[in-house]
């Protein structure tokens, strides 16, 4: 039964269970990996769209200082005219705050400012051909602004600046409007590291105290590493962040989109969850699933092993429940249909043994009673004759001694049958039950030509038990084996003692029993011998086993049996206490 | 003489705009007591911030016998009621009784009457408008004061709230604060439990100056600062999004104009004015100077007056009609290397939004074939110049309050007053309905006229009211309230997650 559970568990651990565990191992596999590219991609979208924008908007800026560069560069126009350019350039593109001209020495020529202008032509001359962006400053209004530097080779004699300070207002819109997930944000720093726009609101004050992002990782990336850097790291305030580094254009600036990896992986946590969650109840359905179907399998298994134990040990009357139409509702059909044919034939077996032992118990008495009462009878009708003969009535009485007891004690071992006469304990000397046992029966010995032979150790041998139920055994055995012996055989009894038990063999060198009687010599009416009724040996292991010993028998077909007793033995003390009582 | 009463107006507008509302609940105190961290950033000097300073300081000790309400209507204040007979000439006002000053003296009719009282000295233009009229002053009582008028006089009531009353001995306010201390680039003030409206919820107030606007934001979202008295139009965007701070929108009561010289010989032509507010694209100006933060003007007055006339005609941007004007007024495009048809010079103060606003307006009206030189001075010059009006135009914000008697002092030309002084006086009629109207209906119907006029006859290119902002750390809770200056609740601020202890009154 074992072995079914086990291999149905195996196959629903094979069928069912791995499948699935695999599948939910794979599926989670992939759905991080799927996940980790999902969020790095789409903080990498937004990085590089805003990197791109404000790049745009910075050579768009460039490109239109480009342009009131090249009104005023290409023309030998009056001072008047170039400061009406600059004014009214600088009302047109509201993103330049000032635009100011200067000369090769760096004094102004014409300004949007009415005073004096607030640009100042840097150290740094002849400035290179291509724009001069200058480092981000935020001004005294919070607004991050820089200048931007053209050279203008046919401005005026010999070379012209022109410088305007742009503000950078719209990076930090372009920053704000940065938004992955509920609370992903984009961060913008110069080249060096110095924070320009946050587009997180609580983080607003790190822009106006000037904080730089020195510590970031992906400020300072691993060496090796590009700008466009990838990277989970932990805040300065403990916070685990997911985050995403472009450059923007040439310029040594960074955005950086990061979002909270908690936030970044909700998703996924949240189909992670689901996942499991859906492979553990897969998998406690199938266990049930499994449970209930096995136990349907088993059950009927079980209902016919138990009842088909019930049969062997007996009880005939069990019978197996299984519902349904299936092969076990079927096997169990058959099987009741079994165990009620072996009741009918239990019945008819043990009616018909009833009847042959009925038939053999009166065949019994009538064999062994017929010989004795027909003994009586012929003497007691000689009786009117030779009633006065001395030989007559000494021979009578020699019948009736001889007779009587054989009736009464075939009538003894049906009452023992019957009803087992109470057995006294005493202490009991082996070796002198024995000697007494062969005494007795030595006579008959004699009769048939054999003599009974007693072997007794040394030293004294005693056991607990009841003297007269002892010698009946031994002289029940005593006279099985006369009987079997033929004359001039080997008739002994032994006793010894082995490992705190008194053992008593009966031997014979007699028939033998034939070995597939063997198991059943001690039953009740079992008997090799014509004669009898077969109780002798099974009174003798009744009596035996109720003094807390063993009967055992071993014999060969032509070479003779012995029988073997054994019995507790006690210490000897108790024969010599008795001895002195 | 010209300063002072700039300076004094100055105050006293700030007054009208900052203080306290008369109506509203009394301050809680006990538990609430707190200090507020006002951080004032004038990035033009430090003199302009310590000037910042004492306005507000001003505006916080000070207390007026009559307030004027965000509609222009009079509050009372000092005073809790009033009556005036009907020909108009006699005001009888009676004050609450138990006041006290923050010295200690009781708030009496005399000291009333020294703070009302013309002085002898005063010229009618250095007077407020309403207290022109003031005949005389006298105190009957205690706790009742008489004016008697020379004629009636509707700006009366809104003069008083910029007329704050004073202890006669020390010269102490019965504002909501008192001052306790002022050092260079600091003030300090002190919560006055004698207030008539009740204890402040706050404690003590701190006034600072910052270098700048940076300085100050950084100040506050270090927690050092509570309020940032004028957030940058620029940065309105920057510090809106903040978590820790309010930020709170009001309309500043001063209108910036183009205005012109009456005198000019072209620029004193009625058409040629209209024809130049025609040109003028005033959504565009407010969209390119101030971000989109303001409400487009058409005249001086106040645009959340009671008496204003929603429905009077506005200019609208049309540079074809303008031209036309311009081309029947006889002044045509010319040819040659300054084309201009018309040609003036605009005074502009040397600041860069100032400077802005004129370059925009030079090239708006370039489209028409106009060329507005501009002249960029300081203030004091710039100051004395539009004063003495020795301009063409100029451009500047044109002081103003929710009342209007900056409007009539703005406006009426006799005598000038002591800001502008532009010769127009097409005007004059309609603000003399207007300063002796004896009902609300007369009120009303001079407002009208007032709009038509300046319509009509517009003695500048009026452009918008500009709105502004403070930011308030989120540590306080502000009264409810819209488009309204914050400071003037600043007596009823919670601090956030303190229940409402009401200290009730004094």
């Amino acid at each position: 039964m074992k072995t079914i559970r086990a291999r149905l568990a195996a196959l629903v651990a094979t069928a069912a269970i791995a499948p699935l565990l695999a599948y939910g191992v794979v599926s989670l596999q992939l759905l991080r990996s799927a996940t980790n590219v999902s969020v790095a991609g789409e903080a990498e979208t937004a990085a590089e769209h805003a990197a791109a924008e404000i790049a745009q908007y910075l050579d768009h800026n460039i490109d239109l200082l480009t342009s009131v560069a090249s009104d005023l560069q290409y023309a030998h126009l009056s001072p008047d005219q170039q400061e009406r350019i600059v004014r009214n350039n600088v009302t047109a593109f509201p993103a330049y705050s000032e635009l100011t001209l200067f000369d090769a020495d760096g004094t102004p020529m014409a300004s949007s400012r009415l005073l004096k202008p607030t640009l100042v032509l840097g150290a740094e001359r002849p400035l290179p051909r291509r724009p001069r962006v200058a480092p981000i400053q935020i001004d005294s209004a919070l607004l991050p602004s820089t200048e931007i530097s053209l050279f203008l080779d046919h401005a005026g004699p010999p070379v012209a600046y022109l410088v305007g300070r742009l503000s950078l207002e719209e990076l930090w819109r372009v920053v704000d409007r940065v938004r992955v997930g509920g609370r992903g944000h984009a961060v913008l720093v110069d080249e060096k590291g110095r924070l320009i726009g946050h587009g997180d609101p609580a983080m607003r004050s790190s822009v106006a105290r000037g904080d730089d992002l020195l510590w970031h990782p992906l400020i300072h990336p691993r060496p090796g590493a590009t700008l466009a850097g990838v990277e989970r790291y932990t805040r300065q305030d403990g916070v685990e962040m997911l985050g995403v580094a472009r450059p923007v254009g040439e310029r040594g600036w960074r955005i950086i989109v990061e979002q909270r990896a908690v936030e970044a992986f909700a998703l996924s946590t949240r189909l992670e969850r689901f996942l499991v969650m859906t492979v553990l109840t897969g998998l406690a359905l199938t266990l049930f699933i499994a449970v209930v179907w096995g136990r349907s399998f088993v059950r009927p298994i079980d209902a016919l092993m138990h009842a088909t134990r019930a049969l062997s040990d007996g009880r005939l009357h069990e019978r197996v429940t299984i519902a349904g139409r299936d092969e076990f509702a079927e096997l169990g059909r058959a099987f009741n249909s079994m165990a009620d044919r072996l009741v009918t034939l239990q019945a008819e077996a043990v009616r018909q043994e009833r009847q042959a032992t009925f038939g053999r118990i009166a065949a019994g008495l009538v064999h062994d009673l017929a010989h004795p009462i027909q003994n009586i009878g012929n003497n007691c009708r000689l009786m009117l004759q030779l009633y006065e003969d001395p030989q007559y009535r000494q021979d009578f009485r020699r019948m009736i001694d001889r007779e009587f007891p054989a009736i009464r004690r075939l009538l003894e071992d049906l009452r023992n049958l019957a009803r087992p006469i109470p057995l006294e304990r005493f202490p009991v000397d082996v070796a002198r039950l024995l000697q007494e046992t062969a005494e007795r029966i030595n006579p008959i010995a004699a009769q048939a030509g054999l003599s009974v032979a007693v072997t007794t150790p040394a030293s004294a041998l005693a056991i607990e038990g009841d003297l007269f139920a002892l010698g009946r055994v031994l002289q029940n055995l005593l006279q099985n084996a006369l009987q079997a012996t033929p004359p001039n055989g080997r008739v002994w009894l032994e006793t010894r003692e082995t490992e705190g038990r008194a053992v008593i063999e009966i031997g014979d060198t007699g028939c033998g029993i034939a070995s597939e009687r063997l198991p059943h010599v001690f039953d009740d009416y079992v008997t090799t011998k014509r004669r009898g009724l077969g109780l002798g040996l099974a009174i003798s292991r009744r009596i035996v086993e109720q003094l807390g010993g063993t009967i055992a028998v071993v014999s060969e077909v032509g070479k003779g049996s012995v029988f073997t007793l054994s019995f507790p033995a006690i210490p000897a003390q108790g024969l010599l206490q008795k001895a002195s009582a | 003489m010209l300063r002072p009463i700039v300076c004094t107006a100055l105050v006293c507008l700030a007054l009208a705009a900052c203080r306290p509302e008369a109506g509203s609940t009394p301050g809680a105190g006990g538990d609430q007591a707190s200090t507020v961290t006002v951080a004032v950033a004038d990035p033009r000097s430090s003199e302009a911030g310590n000037r910042s300073i004492d306005v507000i300081a001003g505006l916080l000790s000070d207390e007026g016998l009559v307030g004027l309400g965000r509609d222009g209507r009079p509050e009372a204040r000092l005073a809790e009621r009033w009556e005036v007979s009907p020909d108009g000439l006699t005001w009888r006002f009676f004050l609450r009784p138990g006041l006290i000053f923050q010295d200690g003296e009781p708030v009496t009719a005399a000291a009333a009457k020294a703070a009302i009282a013309p002085a002898p000295a005063a010229t009618e233009s250095e007077t407020l408008p309403g207290l022109r009229d003031v005949l005389a002053v006298e105190a009957p009582g205690p706790l009742e004061l008489i004016v008697r008028l020379r004629k009636p006089n509707a700006l009366l009531l809104e003069s008083f709230n910029f007329s704050p009353i004073v202890s006669l001995g020390h010269a102490a306010g019965a504002g909501p604060f008192r001052p306790d201390s002022r050092t260079r680039g600091k003030a300090v003030l002190g919560r006055f439990k004698g207030y008539y409206r009740g204890r402040a919820t706050v404690e003590t107030i701190t006034i600072a100056e910052y270098p700048s606007q940076r300085e100050a934001w950084s100040a506050m979202m270090r927690g050092e600062v509570d309020l940032l008295h004028e957030v940058a139009p620029d940065a309105f965007e920057f510090v809106r999004e903040s978590p820790n701070a309010h930020v709170a929108s009001f309309l500043r009561p001063y209108v910036t104009a183009l205005a012109f010289n009456a005198g000019h010989p072209v620029l004193g032509r009625r058409d040629v004015r209209r024809a130049l507010n025609l040109a003028v694209d005033r959504r565009a100006v407010i969209d390119d100077a101030i971000g989109g933060r303001g409400v487009a003007a058409t005249d001086h007055i106040p645009p959340n007056h009671w008496a204003r006339d929603a429905s009077a005609p506005v200019f609208d941007f049309d540079t074809a009609a303008a031209a036309a004007i311009l081309d029947a007024a006889g002044l045509r495009r010319r040819g040659g290397p300054a084309p201009a048809r018309l040609t003036f010079t605009c005074l502009v103060l040397a600041e860069p939004r100032f400077e802005r606003l004129a370059l925009l307006l030079q090239r708006q009206l370039q489209s028409v074939d106009v060329d507005m030189r501009l002249e960029a001075l300081p203030l004091p010059e710039f100051s004395t110049r539009v004063a003495a009006g020795r301009f063409d135009a100029f451009v500047n914000e044109l002081i103003a309050s929710t009342g209007l008697g900056f409007t009539y002092m703005m406006w009426h030309s006799n005598p000038p007053g002591p800001f502008l002084r532009s010769g127009y006086a097409s005007a004059n009629p309609a603000l003399d309905r207007l300063r002796t109207a004896r009902t609300d209906d007369e009120t009303r119907a001079a407002v009208h006229a007032l709009q038509r006029t300046m319509h009509d006859d517009p003695p500048a290119v009026f452009l918008y009211w500009e709105q502004r902002s403070r930011a308030v750390s989120r540590r306080f809770t502000l009264p409810p309230g819209d488009d309204l200056d914050i400071l003037r609740s600043v007596d009823r601020w919670q601090i956030v997650g303190r229940g409402s202890a009401n200290g009730g009154a004094p």
